[in-house]
This record gives structure tokens, C-alpha cells and sequence, in this order.
């Protein structure tokens, strides 16, 4: 016991914690694979959406509101609020969107209790202990996914409801704008909206704590959220430092992000994603769920030390270790690949793309791209951001290439959810160029292809490699649920561990794709004829 | 991979006093040069802004505006890890010292038992002045300040209290601390050994320079209402963040007759109390 602690002194210091946050993410790469399944999560989400939106536009391809849906899926832009908010969404089939946003609901809080019963587990196993192994990404996930999820709603519903109401009443008074009574309506919800965002806000640093206490306690539901309220209010100003930290970094990325734009790279939003979920997500989550282990009585102060210097570690060490992980990937995404039992792996994944180029061709022809013309599609007619090289399009290749990387990792992990959303991944991606490659959107086939192949024989390929890998992750979790034993255990933390190596070594493939399509596949179009 | 180092739970003397090396590092002057460098940039891309009448939507971006708001962002962050060295280096130093000193009167408190009540009641008034030290010492979060020094010009009023906080507490800490040291002085010589050397080093804390920077800061925020807040900013820019520049000068200056006097006083401490291997509890 330390002098300070005999005094009755102990405290909680901000910097000690988040250093050696760094170095217990150095140390224990396997807390980002938690991030990494948020983005999985997400995958899940999306493809229910894009299920549901297939499904709508094989049953009526002619329907050219369905066309905008579809359109609004593939834009950046939109996202999936942006599809579920669509009018043409719920009005061409309404039990279809109910069960969609039901299904949504569900998936968001039991998966997300799930992931992040594994990110928070996992980052307190780190902090005690010398070695995470990969299956401690599943234990931890199964361990308190129930109490998780519980919290998960209910801080969701105590931190974001004063928002969420602010939100419905504006959304109620814009319903009836029409009138005097309507007009004070809208102004009143207006002005009524910005305290309660405050408010939200403010609630979010106290109940900031509510995850680490299910991990931490074992706490669950308005328990975690009462120690969540206990430990902020008791550590006011560390909490306030964290959010505080958290808000400069993520504005910090965020102002870089719009003024890469001024650059030209209008992908940049890649960087943003990549950044928080290997490194600032793991980071700052360690973070908090550590101030508030730490906060605990049972937990000692953390003693004086003295690290090397975080920088040196990132400018001369680090990306020797990052190339030595690509390259380990490299070797188990070679023997994945030649792997004769992945065979019939290959095979469903490959099925998935090819089924999906049939659909989307089907309904191309059927009337989307009709549909697709009609709403403003110009065959032959290039994306102008690559209208002309410049000092930037390398830097737009490298943010296409995190783009797909990433992509790619949230399709290999989705498997988790029993191999189904890494299917429909791969289903939709076919799907998509199905319908391009349709006769009124590719004036010729020789369009296309000077289109796709320059680089999608690289990218393609590499895309059903990560659906073929998620769709063995989702063989082992089926196996390891459906035939419980310690071997289909071990068999599942082999698949995950290797869906994790054979998605890093996806790395470089999908550098030199995205390279080569930023800076090569544009001048190939040109000469097949596109314009920009 | 470079882990942290870890010294044991309780560090020995001697281990403490190796670190002084790595905890009271002197900060080269030149280092003055990156937060000059984002002042500078800054300086360059408001008026770059300014001439092509950029709004904040995208289209008013242009490549040369983006190139050098990366650029001023990269100068900042260049800048911003000298705030953090300076302020890290006042949290290691503090948190080195109070480990130091609790280390010494563990050795201290297992020695002078036997050496009577005047031993006992130099000890306790040590205990009492380290407690002193400890409770009023806080740790200054280095990222926090960092980060919020990182801010484009709002960010030089951080840079500015933070600074003026950093002078503050070395004052604290340099006043608290020969406190507890002229009675470790007393404790070791009621024991029979040789004392160690009680020098006072006032640093000094800059109160009317952080006054007037304060007054100053808040009248150039409330000028936003005549002069409007790119007329604030400039201010703020050429009177805060000008004001900042000479701080951060003062704050590598500062400590550097501190640190000399504890590479002085740490020797004597070692021959004092050569045979403290374990901190232990404490108090006998």
C-alpha cells in the first residue's frame, strides 16, 4: 500500500491512464477487433436495409421511386436513416418496412450488447493481464451480452431521449406547418429543441460510464447507469478532461476531413473511420472504462512510472509491427485461399457475387435502369472527381483503398452473425454492378469493363475473399452454437483470428486497386470512350 | 514493441533518482520555433482566407486555403507537443518528487525510532508537509492542454492559461516542497547522519502577466460585439498568442534552477539514505 493510499489520498491521473491505454493497444492488438465488429454491426444493420430493398425491387423493378432508394443506398450521402426516412421505403410495402425497422431494433440492441460486452470485457482483461488471446473477443461477447444490451437501451433511452423529443416535435410541427397556430408551433418546437440537445449532451457525460460498470461491477441496466452517475459526479473534472478530449480529437479529424476536401479528396471520410475505429475508439474507450476502474475502491492508485516516449514508438517502431501483421495476413490469406476445405467457402461467396449480377441485371433490364435514367444517370459519363489527375489523386486512391479495406472487415467479421450478412454483402456488391452493367446504363460492354477490370480484377476478387472468409466465421459460430463442445469453441476463435489475418493481408491488394483506381482506371475509360 | 517501463510498485530511492534524468529534461530553446511556425501559418492562412473571401461551405475552399490549413494544423500540433513536454514535465517532476520524498521517510520513519522524540517530532512535521504536497499538488492533464492549445486561434487563450496554471503550480510545488525538506533535513540530522542541502528556489508564478492576460483576453472577446469576431480574432491573435510565444519561453526557462538545485539535493539524499531499498508503508 502506498503512502499516498495510507493518507487516504488516492487519485485517478488522466495522463497516466490514457499513455498507458496507448501501450496496452501496442501491446494487446486484439482490443480493436471489438471496434472493428461495430463496423461489422453495421454491415448487419445495412444489409437488412438492402435485403429488404432488393427484394422491393425484384418484386416491382418499374417502380422508379425504388430506383431513387436504390440510388440513395449506393449514394454516400444517404446512408441507411437516409433510406429508412424515404417515403418510398414504407409506402410501397409497409409490413416489409415494419418488419425491417423491427428487425433493425433488435439486431442494434442485442448485437450491440454483444459487441460491446466483448470491447468492454476485453479491454479490462487487457489492463490486468499480460496476454489477451482472440478467443477472449468471444467470451467476453457471450459473458454479459444480456446485461449489456439491457444498458445499452436504457442509457441510450435516458441520454438521447430529451434530444429525441426536441426531434419529434419539430418533425410534429413541420407536419402542419400550414397556419398561424402551425407557424408558432414550428418556432416553439424550434426553440424548445436546443435545451433539450443541451441537455442530452450533458447526460451523455454522466452516463458515459454506463458501459464500463456492466464490465467493470457487473452492474446492469439502471444500476450501471446509477454508478455511471456516482462515478462522473464524484470525478467531475477527469470526466469532464475525457470528454473534452474526445470532442477536440473527433472535431480535430473532422476539420481535416473538410479540408482535404478543398484538396480534392473527397473520400477523406475514410481516414475519419479508419482513424477512430483502430485507434481512437480502442484508445479513449480503454480510457474511460480504466478512469472508472480506477475510480473504484478496489482498485490501487496507479504508481509512478516513467515510458518511453510515444512518439518514437510511432515514427520507428510501429510501422515495422504493422507490416509485420500485413505480411503475416499476407501468408494466412494464401493458405486460406489454397486451403482445400475452404473450397466450398470460395464457392458460396463466388455464388453470391455471381447470383447477385443476375438479379441486378434482371432488374436493370426490367425497368430500374429506365428508372435510374429517368432520375439523371448519364451512360458513358464518368465520376468528375476524376476528371483529371492532379497532386491529390493519389491521395483519393489511398482513401479509396481505406474505404475498401474496411469494407472488407466489416463483411469478414459480419459472418459472426451466422455467415448471413456476408452473403448478402457480397449478394448486393454483385448486385450493384449487375445493374450497371444493364444495357441502358453501359452504352457497351467494353464501357464496362474499361470501367471495372482495371481495377476490380484485383478488388473483386479480394471482396469474396473477406465474404468467403466471413462466410466460415459464420460455419464456426453456427457450429460452436448449435454443437456445443470445447473444439467448436477453439474452431471458432481459430476462424475469427484467421478472418482478422486474412483481412490484414487484404491490405495491399486493396492499396494497389484503390491506386489504380484513382490514377489508372479514369485514363483507360477515356480511351474507351467516357467523359468526364 | 517499447512497453512502458514499469519500476516496482514502490521504487527505490536510487531508481528515482536515475529518472531525474528523463523526468526534469531540459527543453531546448529552439523548440520555440514550431509554435512560431503555427502562429506564423496561421497568421498566413487567415489572410489567405480572408483575401478570397471563403465562406465555410466547400466551394469556397480552394487548394492553396486547404493546403495551408493542413499545414497550420500540422504547425499546431508541432506546437501543441510542446505544450505537452512542458506540462508532462511538470507532472513528472511533481509525481517523481512526491515519490522521492515518500520513499525518504519510509527510510526515515524505519530509522528514527530509535533515535528519540526530537527525531519523531521532525518526522511527523515532514509526514504533515508531505501530506500538504500531495493533497495541493494536481495533475494538469498534458493531452488536455495540448489538444486545446491545438484549437486555431481560440486555442493561444488556452495555451495562455495553461502556461500561467504551469508557473502557478511550480511555485506551489517549490514552496511546499523545501517545506518538507528543511524538516527531512532536521529528521536526518536528529538521526546522527549528514543533512541534506536546504536551498529556498522561488520560481516565480507571473500572477500580474496572467492577470493582465486575462482582463486582456476577456475585453478582446467582448470586442467581437463592435468589432465583429474576425476583428476579435486578430486581437486575440496578435496581443494572446504574442504573449503566448514569450509564456512558452518562460516556461522552458523557468524550472531550469529548480532542477539544478534537486540534481544537488537528490546526491545528498543517496549518501543520506543509502540503504532505502524499500518503500514499504511507512511510518514506522
Amino acid at each position: 500500500m502506498s503512502r499516498n493510499a495510507f493518507l487516504g489520498l488516492k487519485r485517478v491521473f488522466f495522463d497516466r491512464i490514457i499513455e498507458r491505454s496507448y501501450w496496452i493497444w501496442r501491446k494487446h492488438p486484439a482490443i480493436m477487433i471489438p471496434s472493428m465488429l461495430q463496423a461489422a454491426l453495421s454491415l448487419i444493420l445495412q444489409s437488412v436495409v438492402t435485403l429488404a430493398v432488393m427484394l422491393l425491387l425484384i418484386n416491382d423493378p418499374a417502380n422508379p421511386q425504388l430506383a431513387l432508394l436504390l440510388a440513395s443506398i449506393l449514394s454516400p450521402n444517404s446512408g441507411l436513416v437516409g433510406v429508412l426516412l424515404n417515403p418510398a421505403f414504407w409506402l410501397t410495402n409497409i409490413p416489409l418496412s415494419t418488419a425491417v425497422v423491427v428487425t433493425l431494433l433488435l439486431v442494434a440492441v442485442l448485437g450491440g450488447g454483444w459487441v460491446y460486452s466483448s470491447e468492454y470485457g476485453i479491454y479490462l482483461e487487457a489492463w490486468n493481464s499480460e496476454n489477451v488471446p482472440m478467443s477472449s473477443v468471444l467470451s467476453n461477447g457471450s459473458k454479459r451480452w444480456k446485461s449489456m444490451a439491457w444498458t445499452l437501451l436504457l442509457s441510450n433511452l435516458v441520454t438521447w431521449g430529451p434530444a429525441s423529443i426536441g426531434f419529434l416535435l419539430i418533425i410534429a410541427s413541420a407536419a402542419n406547418v400550414n397556419g398561424s397556430a402551425g407557424l408558432v408551433a414550428r418556432l416553439a418546437a424550434s426553440s424548445v429543441f436546443q435545451p433539450l440537445l443541451f441537455a442530452s449532451l450533458v447526460l451523455s457525460m454522466f452516463t458515459a460510464y454506463s458501459y464500463p460498470a456492466v464490465a467493470v461491477d457487473g452492474a446492469s441496466g439502471i444500476g450501471a447507469i446509477r454508478r455511471s452517475f456516482r462515478v462522473a459526479s464524484h470525478n467531475l473534472g477527469l470526466t469532464l478532461t475525457y470528454s473534452v478530449v474526445r470532442l477536440v480529437f473527433q472535431a480535430l479529424l473532422l476539420v481535416l476531413v473538410y479540408l482535404a476536401r478543398g484538396l480534392g479528396v473527397t473520400l477523406a471520410a475514410a481516414f475519419l473511420t479508419v482513424t477512430l475505429s483502430f485507434l481512437l475508439t480502442p484508445m479513449l474507450h480503454l480510457t474511460k472504462s480504466m478512469i472508472y476502474y480506477h475510480a473504484g475502491l478496489s482498485a490501487a492508485e496507479m504508481p509512478f512510472q516513467i515510458s518511453n516516449p510515444i512518439w518514437e514508438d510511432v515514427v520507428h517502431k510501429l510501422p515495422r509491427a504493422i507490416w509485420l501483421k500485413i505480411r503475416a495476413g499476407l501468408g494466412e490469406g494464401t493458405g486460406f485461399v489454397i486451403g482445400p476445405r475452404n473450397l466450398p467457402f470460395h464457392a458460396t461467396s463466388l455464388a453470391a457475387f455471381v447470383i447477385g449480377i443476375y438479379l441486378g441485371y434482371n432488374v436493370s433490364v426490367s425497368g430500374v435502369g429506365s428508372s435510374l435514367l429517368s432520375l439523371g444517370a448519364q451512360p458513358g459519363h464518368g465520376n468528375p472527381d476524376f476528371r483529371e489527375f492532379s497532386a491529390a489523386t493519389p491521395v483519393l486512391g489511398l482513401a479509396i483503398f481505406l474505404n475498401n479495406w474496411f469494407v472488407s472487415f466489416a463483411t469478414a467479421l459480419s459472418g459472426l452473425g451466422f455467415a448471413a450478412p456476408s452473403f448478402l454483402t457480397i449478394l448486393f456488391t454483385g448486385f450493384t454492378l449487375g445493374v450497371i452493367v444493364g444495357p441502358q446504363l453501359s452504352p457497351s460492354l467494353a464501357m464496362f469493363s474499361a470501367l471495372i477490370l482495371p481495377h476490380g480484377i484485383i478488388e473483386i476478387p479480394s471482396f469474396v475473399l473477406s465474404g468467403s472468409v466471413g462466410i466460415r466465421l459464420g460455419y464456426a459460430a453456427w457450429k460452436a452454437k448449435f454443437r456445443r463442445g470445447l473444439e467448436n469453441d477453439a474452431y471458432l476463435s481459430r476462424t475469427l483470428r484467421l478472418a482478422v489475418y486474412v483481412v490484414v493481408g487484404l491490405a495491399p491488394l486493396f492499396f494497389i486497386a484503390g491506386l489504380i483506381e484513382a490514377d489508372i482506371t479514369p485514363i483507360i475509360m477515356r480511351m474507351f470512350g467516357w467523359t468526364f | 514493441m517499447t512497453s512502458p517501463q514499469p519500476v516496482s510498485q514502490e521504487p527505490t530511492l536510487s531508481a528515482l533518482v536515475q529518472m531525474r534524468t528523463k523526468t526534469d529534461a531540459e527543453i531546448p530553446i529552439v523548440w520555440l520555433l514550431l509554435p512560431l511556425a503555427s502562429y506564423l501559418l496561421w497568421a498566413v492562412f487567415a489572410v489567405a482566407w480572408w483575401s478570397a473571401g471563403a465562406g465555410l461551405g466547400t466551394s469556397g475552399l480552394t487548394p492553396v486555403i486547404s493546403g495551408l490549413g493542413i499545414l497550420g494544423i500540422a504547425a499546431s500540433a508541432a506546437g501543441s507537443y510542446v505544450v505537452f513536454r512542458l506540462v508532462n514535465r511538470a507532472n513528472e517532476h511533481s509525481g517523481r518528487t512526491q515519490a522521492l520524498l515518500s520513499s525518504a521517510l519510509s527510510s526515515l520513519a524505519a530509522r528514527s525510532g530509535a533515535s528519540g522524540a526530537q527525531a519523531l517530532l521532525t518526522l511527523n512535521s515532514a509526514e504533515e508537509g508531505f501530506y500538504k504536497l500531495s493533497r495541493s499538488e494536481r495533475e494538469r492533464s498534458a493531452v488536455l492542454w495540448a489538444l486545446l492549445s491545438l484549437i486555431p486561434f481560440v486555442g493561444w487563450i488556452f495555451l495562455a492559461v495553461s502556461l500561467w496554471r504551469l508557473s502557478r503550480d511550480l511555485a506551489k510545488h517549490s514552496r511546499l516542497e523545501s517545506v518538507v525538506l528543511e524538516d527531512v533535513d532536521r529528521t536526518l540530522k536528529n538521526t546522527g547522519t549528514q543533512g541534506v542541502l536546504v536551498r529556498n528556489t522561488p520560481v516565480r508564478t507571473h500572477d500580474t502577466l496572467g492577470f493582465a492576460l486575462v482582463i486582456l483576453s476577456i475585453v478582446e472577446l467582448f470586442s467581437a460585439f463592435v468589432l465583429g469576431l474576425a476583428g476579435s480574432l486578430i486581437l486575440i491573435y496578435l496581443t494572446v498568442g504574442a504573449f503566448s510565444l514569450f509564456w512558452i519561453d518562460l516556461s522552458i526557462r523557468d524550472p531550469t534552477d529548480h532542477f539544478h538545485y534537486h540534481s544537488q539535493l537528490e546526491a545528498d539524499m543517496l549518501r543520506a539514505l543509502p540503504d532505502s531499498t524499500s518503500g514499504g508503508m511507512g511510518f514506522g
